[in-house]
């Protein structure tokens, strides 16, 4: 596809561009363009375009016209000063260079991740909106719920006008895809990325198709799109639109077209979509008002008002549903979520696809790094006027010499400027070096291309005239304001200046630099909590493998899955073996109501799992009551166990009560309350337990969990794998560790503690630059009040400890206002976790000393240098 | 102006010849990767172009527009017949030198 070069650059290149040569040096850039795209791809491209349009930025592009040259003189001669002035004190200037580049890096980075957080899904038609509910059982709210009824989109469409047209996405074809080659051998993959679609799919969203018809590829049964990705998976290049393809063995299905891979910034990321009239015992639904696991899209009306679509909206199903709510006591709401806010604002709902909802944490992110960026002008304009002692003369003579007051703030104005435009400069080259190191060691998508977008630019351009003015405004007016007569009179400073601007300023600096120090420790310690957590069941060395879902007949299943087992046991590492719908860490779909004699006929939602006999024993699951679900019992296969907090859902008294009760009661199909087990974790520490419900039946074998004790994983996975491939040669061999699988759900709080640290660093790095520019300034000041000090008989160390006196009381005025606000950030924090960390008063006592330590060691670099100087030779200048 | 030609000056002429047809900033700059094996600017190739019309060896004329361009029109260059001339002459000096060369410095 062909991306335009970016469109900035190219105004640019119109606006300079003298008219009669735009044609041919557009003209020319443009077709450039065209064929390096092809050739080396469009960020490529588009960096090449961007370097030819100002390769070209020459006065022979321009059109003519007359500059008044003795004001580009003065300017000039700013520019050359401020060279100068930088070449003239190399630390001071660098330091407060690189205090400016790490700020500015720093946001440059965060907004790159933000745009790309907030480019999700802005390739959809416009008026696009998913439809979700609200759950509520007796008035307390139980889920937010992605999916809908099936019926939901089809009367939508029916009573509202305004509704154009709907599309419902069923998440059922994940599985075993498989084709048979020419040569009979067979290419076999689990698919996880596979869903049933309406025919009308590719007419709601904005994903293109390679082949094939977007109005025909799902509008008859058994037709199925692939991505480009995995058709090349199963076809190789190929052509693959009309070969077959096996879903789970038994059902074949044609392709019909190919789509595009999808974009990284979708919220749906899909690799087959079957129609979904392939879907068993299809018949549209139109009045199915139970059965909620369709996510709905619908496209309303340009004018629509949607305010007025989700009021209606809202008490839909109130009316729709009336004697089923009446029935069970439960009411539900729909309401709408248009197409791009899904992906930053889903905080909550459940049983979404992919990884919604971070729109907090963007927020954060955007907040500490316009904090870091404001500590770093506090910098600049910290040591900026620091260094005004220095320049006092030089602000004194230009004045007696006739310099005017505006000019002399222009001049100093320029000087900022030229800092913050070089310290961008830097900062761009910074940011491209450290990408690819933070996509690998946090695996935070951020794309360089984005730093050619218009946002980023116009960012940019912002940052550093507002930069220029901000930080150089307050140092022009104090460096300006010196009277000559006094300055160049000499003995104008002295140490114990008053309680002023620049005291706050650092003052500032170490509140930020504490809070993030705090904040730092606070994760770090929140995530090893949860992490050495006891999760209620063992998931060591256990050894995890998809189940098999391509079968050959009915009980075909079965019957190799029991073949499997004893082939297992045979292997002596091998100590157990169970099957089960689902493993702790995968999150469950599988949720239904149920009814007890306490319930009064209200239905209540519990999760359910499928288990065998061995799953309790095997992860060590402690039975609380009652016993465990027995195979050879007949009568077990309409018993059930509950967990703790199942107990507490339906209002069990204490777990023996439990005992001998049925779920449902009086209703078609009655569960036996045969056990009860103690509660685990499903999902993280983040989250709540979770009621459930544990059914015998060992058919419902999505997951095989294989304990194991071996040191040598790589040989007893071989074995197993062959195994496998002699009972399932239909079926990929697909595994993971179970303690890894658990453990990845907590990369969104790993990667928040990386980026907590780094940033945290970064602050308290730049604020101790700051603190040493200072330092170094009035100690150097201070050179000869020392030197008399050291006369008069002063140690070495008493003078160190004089001139840390005064930066230990900021630090302290620092602490005094930075940590009741951090306790109060962390406290919120920590809300958001169902199992918490205490703050305690610990995290105070290492982030003070620490903060502490590093300033004081600042300082001391510097006075120690000083102090111990001869004072012969500081008192001989004069 | 001088009327001599610079080493850059002369590939870029000589490119000119070559293509013939077709010859304007893009296309030179290609061909210049493609036989010099060197990337050089289009906006070098323009200053170039611009100079040795100035010097009377090509001239130019507006010609089609393509979509690839974003409709702009192209600057087609031409040889001229003092170009032509000068390209022989650069030409027949230097067979000459090199028929002066002695034999065993030619491998």
């Amino acid at each position: 596809m062909h991306k335009p070069p970016p469109r900035w650059a190219n105004r640019f290149l119109e606006w300079y561009c003298a008219n009669h040569l735009v044609d041919e040096i557009q003209g020319d850039l443009h077709e450039a363009h065209f064929h390096r795209q092809k050739e080396h791809g469009s960020t490529k491209a588009g960096w090449w375009f961007v370097w030819d349009v100002i390769r070209f930025f020459r006065p022979s592009s321009f059109s003519k016209y007359q500059i008044n040259s003795n004001q580009l003189k003065m300017f000039k001669d700013h520019i050359k000063l401020g060279f100068r002035i930088f070449r003239r004190n190399k630390i001071y200037s660098s330091i407060n260079l690189s205090g400016l580049v790490l700020g500015i890096a720093c946001c440059l980075l965060i907004s790159l991740h933000v745009i790309g957080e907030l480019s999700y899904d802005d390739f959809h038609p416009e008026n696009t909106y998913r439809v979700v509910m609200d759950m509520y059982k007796k008035n307390e709210l139980s889920a937010r719920s992605t999916p809908v009824y099936p019926a939901v989109g089809i009367s939508l469409n029916e009573d509202f006008p305004e509704v154009e047209d709907f599309t419902r996405i069923l998440p059922f074809g994940g599985g075993v895809y498989s084709v048979e080659t020419e040569a009979g051998q067979l290419i076999r993959f689990n698919e996880d990325k596979g869903v049933y679609a309406d025919e009308n799919f590719f007419s709601m969203f904005g994903f293109d198709l390679v082949k094939g018809n977007p109005e025909e590829v799902l509008s008859q049964p058994d037709q199925i799109v692939l991505s480009e990705s995995a058709a090349k998976r199963y076809f190789g290049d190929s052509d693959p639109i009309g070969k077959n393809i096996s879903f789970r063995g038994e059902h074949t299905l044609v392709v019909t077209g190919v789509m595009q891979d999808y974009p990284k910034n979708s919220h749906m990321q899909f690799d087959m979509i079957t129609s979904l009239k392939s879907y068993d015992n299809f018949d549209d639904w139109p009045q199915n008002w139970g059965w909620y696991d369709f996510y709905t899209y619908i496209r309303v009306d340009r004018q629509t008002d949607i305010t007025l679509l989700s009021e209606k909206l809202d008490g839909f199903l109130l009316e729709k549903k009336k004697d089923i709510n009446e029935e069970f006591g439960s009411r539900e709401h729909l309401w709408l979520q248009h197409v791009p806010d899904i992906h930053l604002y889903s905080e909550g709902m459940s049983w979404d696809m992919g990884e919604n909802g971070g729109s907090a944490q963007v927020y954060f992110l955007s907040a500490v790094a316009f904090l870091i960026l404001i500590i770093a002008w506090v910098n600049f304009v910290n040591l900026s006027t620091a260094r005004a002692v220095k320049r006092s003369k030089e602000v004194g003579i230009r004045k007696v010499v006739g310099v005017e007051k505006k000019q002399l703030i222009i001049q100093f104005l320029t000087e900022a400027f030229l800092y913050n435009f070089f310290g961008v400069l830097i900062a761009i080259g910074v940011v491209l070096i450290a990408i690819p190191l933070i996509s690998s060691a946090i695996d935070l998508s951020i794309d360089p291309y984005f730093l050619l977008s218009q946002k980023i630019l116009i960012g940019i351009v912002i940052l550093i005239v507002g930069g220029s003015i901000l930080s150089g405004l307050y140092p022009a007016f104090v460096l300006t304001s010196f009277k000559p007569v006094s300055v160049l009179k000499g003995g104008f400073y002295s140490r114990k200046s008053s309680f002023g601007f620049r005291q706050l300023l650092v003052i500032f600096q170490f509140t930020v630099s504490i809070i993030l120090i705090l904040g730092t420790i606070l994760v770090v310690k929140q995530l090893r909590f949860m992490q050495n957590q006891s999760l209620g069941l063992n998931v060591d060395q256990t050894l995890i493998l998809r189940g098999p879902s391509s079968s050959r007949g009915d009980n075909d299943l079965d019957n190799r899955q029991e073949l499997f087992r004893n082939q297992l046991e045979q292997n002596s590492v091998v100590k157990g073996f169970t099957v089960s719908s689902n493993i702790p860490g995968e999150e469950n779909f599988w949720i239904s109501g149920f009814s007890t004699r306490q319930s009064e006929g209200a239905l209540l939602s519990c999760y359910i799992i499928s288990i065998d006999d061995n799953f309790f024993n095997q992860f060590e699951i402690d039975l609380v009551a009652g016993r465990n679900l027995n195979r050879d019992l007949q009568t077990d296969t309409a018993s059930v166990v509950l967990n703790k907090e199942a107990l507490k859902l339906f209002g069990f008294s204490s777990p023996e009560a439990a005992l001998g009760e049925v779920l449902n009661p009086g209703r078609r199909r009655e569960w036996k309350i045969v056990g009860v087990v103690d509660n685990y974790h499903q999902a993280t520490l983040r989250d709540e337990l979770d009621p459930m419900a544990f059914f015998l039946n060992w058919r419902a074998n999505d997951f095989f969990s294989i304990k194991l004790n071996t040191d040598d994983y790589p040989a007893v996975i071989s074995s197993i794998e062959d195994k496998w491939d002699e009972i399932y040669p239909d079926n990929p061999f697909d595994f993971f560790f179970l303690d890894e699988f658990f453990n990845r759900q907590y990369k969104s709080d790993v990667q928040f503690n990386a980026v907590f640290v780094s940033f945290a660093g970064l602050a308290i790095f730049v604020a101790c630059l700051g603190l040493f520019g200072l330092v170094s300034f009035t100690v150097e000041q201070a050179r000869k009040e020392i030197g008399i000090r050291k006369v008069l008989g002063a140690s070495v160390s008493r003078i160190m400890l004089l001139l840390a006196r005064d930066y230990a009381k900021l630090i302290v005025g620092a602490m005094i206002i930075a940590f009741p606000l951090s306790f109060w950030l962390m406290t919120k924090w920590l809300e958001d976790f169902a199992y918490q960390t205490t703050i305690g008063a610990g995290i105070f006592f290492i982030g003070g000393f620490f903060v502490v330590v590093i300033a004081l060691l600042t300082v001391s670099v510097k006075s120690l240098n000083v102090s111990k100087t001869n004072p012969a030779v500081t008192l001989r200048e004069e | 102006m001088s009327k001599n030609l610079g080493t850059l000056e002369e590939t870029v002429l000589l490119i000119v010849a070559v293509i013939e047809k077709d010859a304007y900033g893009y296309t030179v700059s290609e061909e210049y990767f493609k036989n010099i094996g060197q990337r050089i600017s289009i906006s070098a190739i323009h200053t170039v172009l611009k100079r040795l019309e100035k010097k009377g060896y090509i001239h130019s004329e507006m010609g089609g527009a393509t979509q690839e361009r974003g409709g702009r029109k192209k600057r087609i260059y031409k040889v001229t017949k003092l170009g032509f001339t000068t390209l022989e002459s650069i030409q027949a000096a230097r067979m000459k030198l090199w028929g002066m060369m002695p034999k065993y410095h030619i491998s």
